[in-house]
């Protein structure tokens, strides 16, 4: 019931909120202050976004920059999954990789990677392959460190009674690591999705002529700021509906965690 | 024998500084013998010659300083209003429960999109920069402000009522301190956040600034130029992050910080 309600609220506020900007649109569209700012050049109305969302719809076009968003999100996500857990358990694991490794993606890891955006365009060219990167570079920390510290967390006693029955390390590392440390990793995964949308975007900026990244920059470059909400409001749900269903996937595969987190968020205010 | 005692007591840093060096050493021999070709890659050596050039021409400091004004104008303008509208949803319901679905999505989607909108509302002077630091950087402020004000224990707020403390003593002798916390974690997430704003911001147009000098190189294929660039903006987040680290031990000493 508590929940209903505030879903309620949720929905009420932005809904208003839609309406409030309309509204606001609609008035600032009748002053004076609308011709002096040219607002029209930078500030849609939400009546005005559905309208070209319906003609970009039509036209194929946003169907188009959507797939090539789409692939190169896919690829340098996978990518990053596929290093980024391994390389996560290997750090975890072993000391001595852990002490290797761990300047490295420490100092990356504190480096903004979209500066490095230009330079891969230079090395890889303007194809699928640099943009995968970029997508990667942004995506592959947060499943590398959530990896670690999850598989870091899993409680010694645990590992001990595997261990004391004489469980071989495979079967400590499959039956007691992996279960206690996917949650985090899952996590890991969700974060990751908001850095490869960015990473999509910031690669398709630089010079490519297709994607959302490029339609969103395409159009503000001639002053139509209708496509570039829809493009923002598609970026924005995909990366939302990425979130939804990695958080259904955790909790179907480990159903105890939801229970964890409320603890722990209880520990806080308990501190 | 005393060797290798003292490798073992400190084998981490050992292993730290030989992973460095090892690194280094075989990006300078594949540069030099497998490439060759410094359109493409550079090897150490050179970005180091490329540093000290750009630094003794005074280049690179001026690109720092542009940048820094940038960041630090968005930032303390997002710090400011994130906190206030932080604490405003903390103490009012109504508040609350107006903003925080606008909150929540805008705290998770990537709201540097935005920069263009930003770009040809502004012009490419230093307002649309501050503009895109400050959308970056507001959000974690924010929802941290707000998660650590909601998270105060709330016996300890019984406990201030039922010696007849007022409202105004709740707010600064529980709230405030519990939230600091929180409220930490949250300037310190907004900093990367808030750096990379300043970069896409000059990457889309400006004549000065370390994101400016790496697009710039990077077109003219002066690529160790551009890892310049790369390596300042590494050191600057660095040493930004370890400051309000040590900002936080010396506000919020009893904390535990887990990063």
């Amino acid at each position: 019931m508590k929940l209903r309600s505030s879903q309620l609220y949720a929905f009420c506020s932005i809904f208003a909120g839609i309406a409030f900007w309309q509204i606001g649109y609609m008035l600032l569209a009748r002053s004076y202050l609308f011709e002096a700012f040219a607002i029209n050049l930078f500030l849609s109305s939400p009546v005005g976004v559905a309208q070209s969302f319906v003609e970009l719809l039509g036209t194929g076009e946003l169907l188009t920059h959507s797939y090539a968003s789409f692939i190169a999100f896919s690829y340098g996500y996978l990518l990053a999954t596929v290093v980024g857990i391994p390389l996560g358990v290997l750090m975890a694991t072993t000391k001595k990789a852990n002490y290797y490794l761990d300047p490295w993606v420490s100092s990356i890891y504190a480096t903004p990677r979209v500066a490095l955006a230009p330079v891969i365009i230079i090395w890889f060219g303007l194809g699928l392959f640099s943009k995968a990167l970029i997508v990667f570079l942004g995506a592959v920390f947060p499943i590398l460190l959530n990896t670690y510290t999850g598989i870091k967390s899993v409680k010694e006693n645990l590992i001990e009674v595997v261990e004391a029955f004489g469980g071989s390390n495979m079967q400590v590392f499959f039956k007691v690591m992996l279960p206690d440390a996917i949650p985090a990793i899952i996590s890991g995964l969700r974060l990751a999705v908001g850095r490869a949308v960015i990473g999509v975007v910031v690669a398709e900026w630089f010079g490519t002529e297709a994607g959302l990244g490029y339609m969103v920059y395409d159009y503000s470059m001639v002053f139509r700021p209708a496509p570039v909400f829809v493009g923002i409001v598609v970026l924005i749900a995909f990366g939302h509906l990425a979130f939804v269903i990695l958080e259904r996937i955790q909790r179907w595969i480990s159903p105890w965690y939801q229970f964890q987190l409320e603890k722990e968020v209880e520990g806080m205010g308990l501190e | 024998m005393k060797m290798a005692g003292l490798y073992r007591l400190h084998e981490r840093k050992f292993d730290a500084i030989s992973s460095v060096i090892l690194g280094l050493l075989a990006w300078e021999v594949i540069d030099y013998t497998l490439v060759r070709n410094p359109l493409i890659l550079v090897g150490p050596s050179q970005i180091a010659i490329a540093f000290f050039d750009l630094l003794t021409k005074g280049e690179l400091l001026h690109h720092i300083y542009v940048t820094f004004v940038e960041f630090i104008l968005g930032y303390l303008v997002g710090v400011f209003v994130g906190i206030g509208f932080g604490v405003l949803m903390g103490i009012s319901r109504t508040a609350n429960q107006i903003l925080n679905p606008w909150v929540i999505i805008s705290y998770n989607a990537p709201v540097i999109l935005l920069a263009p909108l930003f770009i040809i509302a502004l012009g490419l002077g230093i307002v649309s920069k501050i503009g895109i630091v400050f959308i970056g950087a507001v959000f974690p402020v924010l929802f941290n402000t707000y998660a650590g004000i909601t998270t105060a224990d709330g016996r300890l707020v019984e406990a201030v009522r039922a010696f007849g403390g007022t409202k105004l003593q709740v707010f600064t002798k529980v709230t405030v301190p519990s939230a600091l916390p929180l409220l930490m974690t949250g300037l310190r997430l907004s900093v990367g956040r808030a750096i990379v704003g300043a970069i896409i911001s000059e990457f889309f147009g400006s004549k000065a600034g370390i994101g400016f000098m790496i697009a710039a190189a990077s077109e003219e294929f002066e690529t160790a130029q551009a890892f310049v660039g790369v390596i300042v903006l590494a050191l600057g987040g660095y040493l930004t992050f370890e400051i309000l680290k040590y900002t936080e031990r010396r506000i919020a000493p009893w904390h535990d910080f887990k990063v």
